[in-house]
């Protein structure tokens, strides 16, 4: 049963789910849990489809309320999120923003956290194209600093940060694209190579406050990004994507801005980033890329 | 050089529809199915 310590001296969660540790690992393609008719997903077909995590990190009862869901991109086994056509990632927004309404909707999660892990170098299990989501009964560390950042600047100056940091980063060396109401650029401070982070324009607090016209966008910004990151390494490359968004405790969270930021492992096409002493140990990242060369390589491509 | 733009979208004057049905599977977790109609 999964449960959740505090770490007294750094003031944060610690979630054990040991039972993750006998999940099934890279399966044979034709016993894939997430293809159809298979035992997650007893449907002879489907388009998207969320189920709740056979094996969660957190809750569903302990801690209460929390809970952790799988998000199955499509039928295909054989596709990623940049392989598939722009009206199933609209799909997928829209079950993206339904999820973070119905969940963060319970009155003990306060943050509804989207994100997708590609490939093995990140700790795939499946290779089944497929994203998650952690209805946490906590605001994790790093939305936390975020949200505490541009709230202090919001209270200072009556501006949000990001949408700040936005405009200059479009000015820039590191601006990748602005189209159909979203921007991507790599920031100025990005701890890992390729590292990207793409903006709806307009200040918009979550993925459910994006209109029809936003969405539309949305999806082609990501079929963009993921879709260049395959073409400049030549392969189908991984990463992290996580969504960061507004809690959902109840508060107005007007400092908080929407975007997604991606984490590709990789430092060079045949050469990973680890993070080791220095990034664990000392909690400091040393990124062996200058972010402005990074952004002008995946310019040539997206 | 320009920067390539994607094809503009088509109009459309209200956004698509979005079906979910919920299903209770015998372990007690819930399957949730989403489609647009007709896909």
């Amino acid at each position: 049963m999964p449960e959740v310590r505090l770490d007294p001296l750094r003031g944060q969660w610690v979630a054990y789910a040991t039972e993750r540790n006998d999940r099934t690992f890279l399966p044979a393609e034709d016993q894939c849990p997430l293809c159809p008719s298979g035992p997650e997903v007893p449907l002879d077909e489907f388009q998207v489809v969320v189920f709740e995590n056979r094996f969660p990190a957190f809750g569903p009862s302990r801690p209460p309320g929390a809970g952790c869901e799988v998000i199955v991109y499509t039928a295909q086994h054989e596709l990623t999120l940049a392989g598939l056509p722009a009206e199933r990632v609209r799909l997928l927004i829209d079950v993206w923003a339904d999820r973070y309404r119905e969940l963060g909707g319970r009155p003990e999660v306060e943050y509804v956290y989207i994100f997708e892990n590609k490939g093995a170098e990140v700790g795939v299990t499946l290779t089944h194209p497929h994203g998650q989501i952690y209805a946490m009964p906590f605001v994790p560390p790093f939305a936390e600093l975020e949200l505490r950042a541009s709230g202090e600047h919001l209270d200072r100056t009556g501006r949000c940060l990001h949408c700040e940091e936005l405009e200059k980063e479009l000015e820039g060396p590191r601006r990748l694209f602005e189209a159909e109401g979203m921007a991507a650029f790599v920031p100025h401070a990005a701890r890992w190579p390729y590292e990207v982070h793409l903006y709806p324009r307009r200040h918009q607090r979550s993925v459910a406050d994006l209109d029809d016209s936003e969405r539309w966008g949305l999806a082609r910004a990501l079929l963009r990004v993921a879709g260049a990151y395959d073409r400049w390494f030549g392969f189908s490359a991984p990463y992290v994507m996580a969504l960061h968004q507004a809690p959902t405790d109840g508060r107005g969270w007007p400092e908080a801005h929407l975007h997604v930021e991606f984490y590709p492992p990789h430092r060079r096409a045949d050469r990973l980033k680890y993070v080791a002493g220095v990034e664990l140990g000392a909690g400091t990242f040393v990124n062996d890329t200058r972010p402005e060369e990074t952004a002008a390589q995946l310019r040539s491509v997206i | 050089m320009a920067e390539p733009q994607p094809a503009p979208l088509p109009a459309r004057e209200e956004a698509p529809t979005l079906e979910k049905q919920v299903i209770q599977l015998p372990d007690g977790r819930y399957l949730i199915v989403y489609g647009r109609p007709g896909a």
